[in-house]
């Protein structure tokens, strides 16, 4: 491994349909526009913005007024209501609107540039994303006008949120609100993944992929299994809040403790969600500052998944203090203190390709640096905490305060500011003042120390977290003082680092397309960049293309071709390149969604169910998810091909690839299987739950409940299994080019899902025990009830597949929406049957 | 679809290899934490084998199979990037290989971490 510094990078060439192309991909002009638009960097622009905005609302001012309260002894500035609104809002905001949706707008905004391609795969369903973070975020703020403030902390949990001590709205503002972020950060996390895995530049092999791009891959993937049991768990604590039903409720055979592991199993690794994109970037930032080629690749990317996976075996680490047995207390013992390892393997990487390289001092490469300093020591008491003796002593004290801001901070905040410092010509075309930049760093790397080190002191001499006061003489006082000027240093270097962003936007100091010299795709574009980012696709031979290579358009002759000629076709319709998973070899050409406001009103439909959720309006989510139905179709509805089939067939011929106009074959396939997976984590949630309470309960069904005849429910099965059929059949003849083939097998589809669904819909209204009697019929209902929601959104689909048959739409060549819907069956019946199975045997075999 | 080497199945791919160790421990610590939180409330708590809890058996047992298999997927992994001699530049499916190696090894530690105090603990 060489040092690199090479004078002449490899530029992009700019064809002359370079104007075309740009006005192609542009968002429409005007207030619609802006309501309409899917492009990549406005999307990532405004999750960062909007992140930023909600940072300053929620982060920094509540963290002033509770260090101002505790500066002192027996202070009465704030009460201790407010207190406890204000702890809980800080880590609620903090953790679900301003750190996640931060990175997840680096990522829609960078990766596209970084791997070489014109957009992510599904750019409506980055802007569904958006909007519906920022209306979940204004859903949870709006409990300020309404004085009903969430009280009970950023985890909630039962039964302190419950509705015996949390009468009033304000956990349900707090379990909506952030729900309907939930669904946000799920739907960016499926473009994130697709886009990494899908829409890289032909050559960049998963070996040559950018770490950035390898953290946010892993990140995603952990986005999807982490916050989907957080969505479950909060649907239950609302419907035991709104519906009575009986989860939580001990007294009911519920179980507390079952809402601390549903939260946890996203609450741990939510804290590696925040931290590997960081990694990502910091994995940028040292090989450009230190000109030097990362040492150990393959070492940070394995350290990465490492975590990803065992980040889910950590959960119940914040659980030591509850009572679990020794056995179970030890597992998350072993498996808390192994993921030291391959967090250590990160860092020896970084350190040693620094001990490598020849460093250029810029603020990026300081933020970095802090960033190693801060997050050692983070990370070194989170080690300490993962011991069981020692946990018992340290929870709920200062010392875990402490600890988790070094972590979020140190391992987050500052690889954040990094980044911005890093990105920000690239994507403004201006650079923000590296003098500004280092005093912005300094003074925050000392104001963080100054905060949040004296913690660590009065943590163990007992002082615990979330008090609103304390009394004199227990020797806290100097260390809470010197916590609350550390806190105000670092609003100083918040606000250096806001007057740098003012100051820079004003003067607008131009700068060149790579002024860090650096080696990834991004910096070959011109400052900012196009809109369709890349003019003809680029090839790639090597990890650190700008280093390594003479010119971005070299490779094999067919490639070569391809990338070309998309430089020159088509310019009616926004056409990307899809490559295959391992060696990004081109796969397919294929059609991105445009403009559209379908995103919108979708996005105010899953508000609209959870606002009326919120005022117990129930008619109110029926016109919601009649909203999200609406905009659901109308965001897929197949407008008229821009080109003939003949048109495809031509390109197809000459470059031996398929274009597909109507969408795409492998793309759409991945989108489809990542809501599979979603349905199936979410029905794998709520079995965990299930039997949870099983166990925690000596008989089940309880005295007094029946077990249920299964004689419906089997009946409804052989029509559902009639429908898998059918549509099968269908599927079948649509790939022979047989349209009333499609026709009669969807039909039958149709019908006998329908008959499974109210026979076994039926069924359940009809039972003798109902959800709010025990936590057997809670469960018993709630799965159930999933079940048929699943089913239902299969028939709906379904029922589009026949209209759209009958209007002629689909051809042998022109069917994806029909094999993703038969994808979708496949998941709809698996679910049923393991489903029922559960609900109908197990209380019979235990 | 190669398997990793010729001399190896055509199933062990670099899918197969990359993912396997995770997936392996993933699979593990479910089992033994779900065999363990059941035992200790439910099923038979006070039950031994050979004079020990049979939930530390199990334990122990699930932890034996898993560092076997992982020690197999492992070496597979090992031996697969090791047939490729370029390491300079290595292949895409060496480079897969390796990464498949490291996590097999990885996670080989993190079942004994999880597992192996099953043996001193006391269970319930």
């Amino acid at each position: 491994m060489s040092d690199v510094s090479r004078p002449n990078l490899p530029r992009v060439r700019t064809p002359p349909t370079d104007p075309v192309l740009d006005e192609l991909w542009s968002d429409p002009p005007g207030l619609l526009g802006k309501l309409k638009a899917v492009q990549n960097d406005a999307i990532g622009k405004r999750l960062i913005l909007t992140g930023f905005f909600f940072l300053l609302l929620g982060g920094s001012v509540d963290s002033v007024v509770m260090r101002l309260q505790l500066a002192v002894p027996n202070n009465d500035l704030v009460s201790p209501q407010l207190y406890n609104e204000l702890f809980t809002n800080h880590g609620s905001v903090t953790m679900f609107l301003v750190i996640l949706p931060i990175f997840e707008g680096f990522a829609i905004l960078l990766l596209p540039l970084l791997l070489g391609t014109r957009e992510m795969p599904f750019p409506r369903l980055g802007a569904f994303a958006y909007f519906t973070f920022l209306m979940g975020g204004l859903l949870y703020y709006s409990a300020t006008l309404f004085s009903a403030v969430p009280d009970a902390g950023w985890f909630a949990y039962t039964p302190l949120s419950g509705l015996e001590f949390s009468p009033d709205l304000a956990i349900d503002f707090w379990v909506l609100g952030l729900g309907v972020a939930e669904v946000g950060a799920i739907a960016a996390a499926v473009e994130i993944i697709i886009s990494v895995l899908k829409m890289r530049a032909p050559g960049m092999t998963l070996s040559r992929m950018p770490l950035f791009a390898w953290a946010f891959l892993v990140t995603a993937f952990m986005i999807l299994f982490a916050f989907t049991p957080l969505i479950i768990g909060s649907m239950l604590l609302e419907l035991d809040r709104g519906f009575g039903t009986q989860f939580f409720n001990v007294d009911a055979g519920g179980s507390s403790l079952l809402w601390q592991h549903l939260f946890w199993i996203f609450g741990h690794p939510e804290v590696y969600i925040q931290f590997l994109p960081a990694t990502g970037i910091i994995s940028m930032v040292i090989p450009t500052f230190m000109r030097k080629k990362m040492v150990g690749h393959t070492w940070i990317v394995g350290s990465m998944v490492a975590i990803g996976f065992l980040s889910f075996g950590l959960w119940a680490h914040h659980m030591f203090t509850v009572g679990l047995s020794p056995i179970v207390g030890s597992f998350f013992a072993g498996a808390s203190m192994v993921i030291a390892i391959p967090a250590g393997v990160q860092i020896f990487a970084w350190l040693a390709t620094i001990w490598a390289g020849r460093p250029r001092w810029g603020t990026p490469l300081l933020f970095t640096v802090g960033f190693l300093a801060l997050f050692v020591l983070g990370g070194i008491t989170g080690v300490m905490v993962a011991s069981v003796p020692f946990d018992l002593q340290a929870h709920d004290s200062y010392f875990v305060v402490a600890h988790l801001h070094y972590v979020l901070i140190g391992g987050v905040g500052f690889p954040m500011f990094a980044g911005v410092y890093y990105w920000l010509p690239k994507m403004t075309g201006y650079s923000l003042d590296d003098r500004l930049g280092k005093w912005n760093f300094w003074i925050l790397f000392i104001g963080v120390n100054v905060a949040f080190f004296p913690m660590h002191i009065v943590g163990l001499m007992g002082m615990p977290r979330r008090v609103y006061t304390y009394p004199e003489g227990l020797g806290w006082e100097t260390y809470n003082l010197i916590s609350t000027v550390g806190v105000f240093i670092i609003v100083a270097g918040i606000g250096v680092f806001v007057v740098n962003l003012i100051l820079s936007h004003r003067r607008k100091v131009p700068v060149a397309n790579n002024p860090w010299d650096a080696p990834t795709l991004e910096w070959a574009t011109p400052s900012p960049p196009l809109q369709h980012a890349w003019s003809i696709p680029p090839i790639v031979t090597s990890r650190y293309p700008l280093w390594d290579q003479d010119d971005l358009y070299s490779g094999s002759e067919g490639d070569e071709a391809l990338v070309e000629a998309l430089g020159q076709w088509p310019l009616r319709w926004r056409a990307v390149l899809a490559t295959s998973t391992a060696d990004a070899e081109p796969e397919e050409v294929f059609r991105v969604g445009g403009p559209s406001i379908w995103p919108l009103i979708t996005a105010f439909g899953t508000v609209t169910i959870f606002a009326a959720e919120l005022l117990k309006l129930r008619l109110g989510a029926l016109a919601g998810m009649a909203v999200i139905v609406i905009g659901a179709i109308g965001w897929n509805w197949p407008d008229s091909p821009p080109i003939t089939e003949e048109e495809e067939l031509e390109f197809e011929m000459a470059h031996k690839i398929p274009v597909r106009v109507g969408g795409s074959l492998t793309v759409a396939r991945w989108g489809m299987g990542l809501m599979n997976l979603f349905v199936g984590i979410a029905f794998m949630s709520i079995l965990l739950a299930y039997f949870y309470l099983r166990l925690d309960n000596p008989a089940w069904p309880p005295p007094g409940i029946e077990n249920p005849s299964p004689l419906a429910i089997i009946s409804a099965t052989a029509l559902i299994g009639v429908a898998g059929w059918g549509f099968r059949r269908g599927l079948r003849r649509i790939r022979e080019g047989d349209g009333d083939g499609l026709l009669r097998g969807t039909g039958v589809a149709l019908l006998a899902a329908l008959g499974g669904v109210v026979i076994a819909g039926s069924h359940f209204i009809g039972l003798e025990f109902s959800s709010q009697d025990h936590a057997y019929g809670s469960v018993f209902h709630t799965l159930g009830w999933f079940i048929l929601v699943v089913t239902t959104a299969a028939i709906v689909m379904t029922a589009l597949i026949v209209y759209w048959t009958v209007r002629g739409e689909y051809s042998e060549r022109r069917h994806v929406p029909v094999s993703n819907v038969g994808f979708f069956w496949t998941t709809a019946i698996i679910v049923w049957v393991i489903g029922f199975g559960v609900l109908y045997l197990t209380p019979a075999l235990t | 679809m190669k398997g990793a080497t010729t001399d190896q199945p055509r199933w062990l791919t670099w899918h197969v290899l990359v993912l396997a160790g995770p997936v392996i421990w993933y699979l593990y610590f479910w089992v033994v934490y779900l065999l363990a939180e059941a035992g200790c409330s439910r099923a038979f708590p006070e039950t031994q084998w050979f004079g020990v809890s049979w939930v530390a058996l199990a334990t122990l047992l699930l932890t034996v199979i898993a560092c076997s298999l992982l020690a197999y997927f492992t070496f597979t992994a090992y031996s697969a990037a090791r047939s490729n001699p370029d390491l300079i530049e290595p292949t895409r499916e060496a480079s897969l290989y390796a990464l498949g190696a490291l996590l097999g090894a990885f996670f080989l530690v993190a079942t004994l971490f999880v597992g192996v105090p099953a043996a001193v603990l006391d269970v319930c």
